[in-house]
């Protein structure tokens, strides 16, 4: 098989990308599209449900059905279009602020349901686009636009709280392995129930600058150098406390998703059992 | 006894009329006054092949009943006053995207949390003007068990034939009771479905900004592929910047409901011809003003009632046309500000003929009270 | 017949008020009347003050509540002193409510002692429908007994109906004079 593209996914007319050089959004997108296509996607089959925020713009880019919605209630709209018809691929990309922040009760409930949807989550750790605000993801006593003394909250892991909402499958990669992501991305568009991708990836002119990584370049090896996989992560004493996270495949199972189980209510109901 | 004549709460009636136009996808999340309308579908929909979803918040609610519209369902949710501002900004997405919606609000008393369990039709304005940004939307309001029914169905067909939501806002007593009708049988109203675009998929657009244009709506996994969005877009559904672009899309959103104006605002006279007072209502008040005006009458008063079935589009023409040779209009409604009777005084040149009758404690207004503005 | 009658049933939530008066609003239409039932409610689920009401009539109903009623039922304390001026017929239940005067007009029923007689402590609010029915003209038994029997299983609704009946002879033993 020929090296995926993706080309066939993406708008090539609206490109150039509107994102900062060096951001990761365009890894992402590029490992989105390509994940489509080595799964051999019908486009119609395809609904993209975006939030607002930088990764929230990816729809501009994509060739397949989409619906761009609000701050932080994409897992919303995409949970109704998969109930209503469950032979589409629902996809929401969101950010962190978006999808984790203000978004966050959707997000857990979304886990809860074990809605078959697949949620990519761009966390570049602050709110790009109004500004570089701090978001739920800032890590404690980073520097942002809103936290100039530092911040004092401290940040959700977004996959352990998907994992403990009853989430399916959720993994995480940085976004300076592309190829990984588009392996990810895959295995969550074939995961049953509800799966979410986190993508921890540079905001290059807010985030970066602001916390003494100045060039992109300085974000990308940072990136690798805190993304571990499990074998070398879980070996260490108070990784996350030194800034390291946890990268792969973090959750894999295979419980009843929401159709399935709506489903057998129904057939039970209709067999005349309890109401 | 009349054949199938049957016992039927307001927001049953409700429920039932949904389902009779073809809905079949629900989300919603419980409030008072409307939650019989969620048990409803909870119990009926799974059977009816469709989908009930309790969301986690109102929010969410509307979010979902937009994608599954676009996904192809008929879609609907319940709410009163409190959740219904939680739906407000999401709502907007159905306007500027297009999406056929129907939103039920049984209105209760406020403010906030206010009188949970009681009536009030205090949301008109939140209806109209709830969301930022400048839009139309279509509300209706119902005063009968039975309209409960019919609108329903009706508030399904305006959201299909306008592709926008519509709003149906029984206050908590009509909602709550109960009344003698007779189930429609299928066939007996018209029900209204979506239109399949006609053209080449790869050339479909899924609008069209052309002034009263309302364009066909593919549902999303058809072979037309299609973008919607909260931002403003061209016809093909990308985002466009353009000044030029965002004046003709505002413009239609506004100029589909104007060109349909004939078939979106309903109201039903009784006894204007003529009249001197004229009552105008909509909702349970409507009940009360016919039950006053019938007393007037046999007293000889020249009192008309004219029933307000649609409140958005305000149906200025009818009204004005109803009050013609009227000296004075009552306007008794559920809430203190008198959200109909402001736009009512919009039409006449004397404002001192528009006379208001409030309740805004939570309970229902008599038909002594609009005597009282009567004489 | 032409009907025309406005009824008011109050007492606490969880006493089955809300219930009797749709089944007596059924039993209207059994006969072919037109009827709009409606009720006053509070936010607790049991307890507290309720009230429901019936309008009855041949002809459409326009106002959708009582304005003058031509009964009121009051089964349980908490209704206070709301219908002391009423000048209809007001039955109460006289082996719930406190024994102390009361107003001519009231006529003590002992539904509550109905129902326990009957081993249904809950079918007071059916010895309630029988009185109503007897009192006032608004349904006939047999309709009553139509949409009883087409509610209840067979064993409730034989029950039921009884409830309905010794609910009839005591208002009827009230109304003539006699102590409950």
């Amino acid at each position: 098989m020929a090296h995926a593209t993706g080309m066939k996914y993406l708008k090539q007319d609206a490109l150039p990308h509107m994102w900062c050089a060096g951001c990761g959004n365009g890894v992402v997108l590029g490992a989105l599209a390509r994940a489509f296509e080595e799964l051999d996607l019908a486009p119609e089959d395809i609904v993209a449900v975006t939030g607002i925020g930088c990764w929230g713009k990816a729809d501009d880019y994509l060739a397949v059905n989409a619906l761009h919605t609000t701050h932080g209630r994409a897992l919303a709209y995409a949970t109704g279009v998969k109930a209503s018809n469950p032979k589409l691929r629902v996809v929401a990309l969101m950010g962190d602020g978006d999808g984790a922040t203000i978004g966050g009760n959707h997000l857990i409930h979304s886990a809860r349901r074990n809605m078959p949807l697949t949620a990519i989550i761009v966390n570049n750790y602050n709110y790009g686009m109004t500004g570089g605000q701090f978001s739920a993801t800032t890590p404690a006593n980073a520097f942002t636009s809103t936290s100039v003394g530092s911040n004092p909250e401290r940040a959700f892991d977004i996959c352990e709280l998907a994992r403990a909402a009853g989430a399916n499958y959720v993994a995480r990669e940085t976004s300076a392995a592309g190829m990984k992501l588009k392996n990810r991305i895959k295995e969550a568009l074939e995961a049953p129930g509800f799966s979410l991708v986190e993508a921890i990836s540079p905001c290059t002119t807010q985030f970066g600058p602001k916390n003494n990584m100045r060039r992109p370049v300085d974000m990308f090896e940072w990136l690798k150098a805190k993304g571990l996989p499990a074998s070398k992560y879980d070996k260490m004493v108070h990784p996350e406390q030194e800034g390291f996270f946890k990268t792969g495949v973090l959750v894999n199972r295979d419980a009843p998703d929401f159709i399935t189980r709506y489903e057998a209510m129904r057939s039970r109901m209709q067999a005349g059992g309890r109401e | 006894m009349k054949k199938n004549q049957r016992l039927i709460q307001g927001n049953e009636a409700i429920a039932f009329g949904a389902f009779y136009a073809g809905a079949r996808f629900y989300a919603g999340y419980p409030i008072t006054p409307s939650s019989e309308i969620a048990e409803i579908c909870s119990r009926e929909l799974p059977g009816l092949g469709g989908f009930y979803m309790q969301m986690e918040d109102e929010l969410a609610s509307m979010g979902a009943i937009i994608g599954a519209s676009l996904a192809g369902s008929k879609s609907f949710t319940a709410t009163s006053g409190p959740g219904f501002s939680l739906m407000q900004e999401n709502l907007g997405v159905a306007i500027i995207g297009e999406v056929p919606i129907v939103v039920i609000d049984v209105q209760r008393s406020g403010p906030s949390t206010g009188l949970a369990t009681k009536p009030a039709q205090s949301d008109f304005m939140q209806i109209r003007w709830g969301r930022h940004g400048d839009q139309a939307i279509i509300a209706l309001a119902p005063a009968t068990v039975r309209e409960c029914f019919e609108f329903t169905v009706l508030a399904f067909n305006l959201a299909e034939k306008y592709r926008t939501p519509v709003v149906l806002a029984p206050d908590e007593i009509i909602g709550h009771m109960r009344e003698n009708m007779e189930i429609p049988e299928p066939g007996e109203l018209p029900v209204v479905e979506r239109t399949e675009p006609q053209g080449e998929p790869a050339d479909y657009r899924p609008f069209c900004f052309k002034e009263g244009c309302v364009h066909p709506l593919a549902n999303y996994g058809s072979e037309r592929i299609y973008h919607v969005t909260s931002s403003m877009n061209g016809e093909d559904g990308f985002s466009n910047n353009s000044p030029e672009n965002a004046a003709r899309r505002v413009a239609q959103l506004h100029t589909k409901l104007d060109a349909g104006r004939e078939d979106i605002v309903m109201t039903e006279s009784f006894d204007v011809e003529g009249c001197e007072t004229l009552i105008v209502a909509s909702g349970a008040p409507v009940r009360a003003a016919r039950s006053a005006a019938k007393d007037a009458r046999a007293k000889g008063l020249k009192v008309g009632v004219l029933q307000l079935k649609t409140v958005w589009p305000f149906p200025e023409l009818e009204i004005a046309a109803a009050a013609k040779n009227a000296r004075r209009i009552i306007v008794p409604e559920m809430n203190y500000s008198g959200q109909l009777a402001g736009e009512v005084r919009k039409l006449v040149n004397d404002k001192n003929m528009v006379r208001q009758v409030n309740s805004y404690n939570g309970q229902i207004i008599f038909p002594a009270q609009i005597a009282q503005a009567i004489q | 017949m032409q009907r025309n009658y406005e009824l008011i049933m109050a007492g606490s939530g969880g006493q089955g008020l809300v219930f009797l008066s749709s089944l007596l609003a059924q039993a209207v239409i059994e006969d072919g009347g037109n009827v709009a039932q409606t009720q006053s409610y509070g936010i607790a689920q049991r307890g507290g003050f309720i009230s429901a009401e019936i309008v009855a009539s041949d002809e459409e109903i326009l106002f959708q509540q009582v304005v003058k009623p031509s009964l009121v039922v009051v089964l349980h304390e908490c209704a206070g002193s709301r219908y002391d001026a009423v000048a209809a017929p007001v039955l109460y239940d006289s082996s719930l409510l406190a024994e102390k005067s009361r107003p001519n007009n009231w006529k003590g029923v002992p539904f509550s002692l109905i129902a326990a007689d009957l081993n249904a402590p809950k079918a007071a609010n059916m010895a309630a429908l029988g009185a109503i029915i007897q009192t006032v003209p608004v349904a006939s038994l047999d309709a009553v007994a139509a949409v009883v029997e087409r509610r209840f299983a067979p064993a409730v609704a034989k029950i039921n109906l009884t409830a309905v009946k010794n609910g009839m002879s005591a208002a009827k033993q009230v109304s003539q004079g006699g102590r409950s």
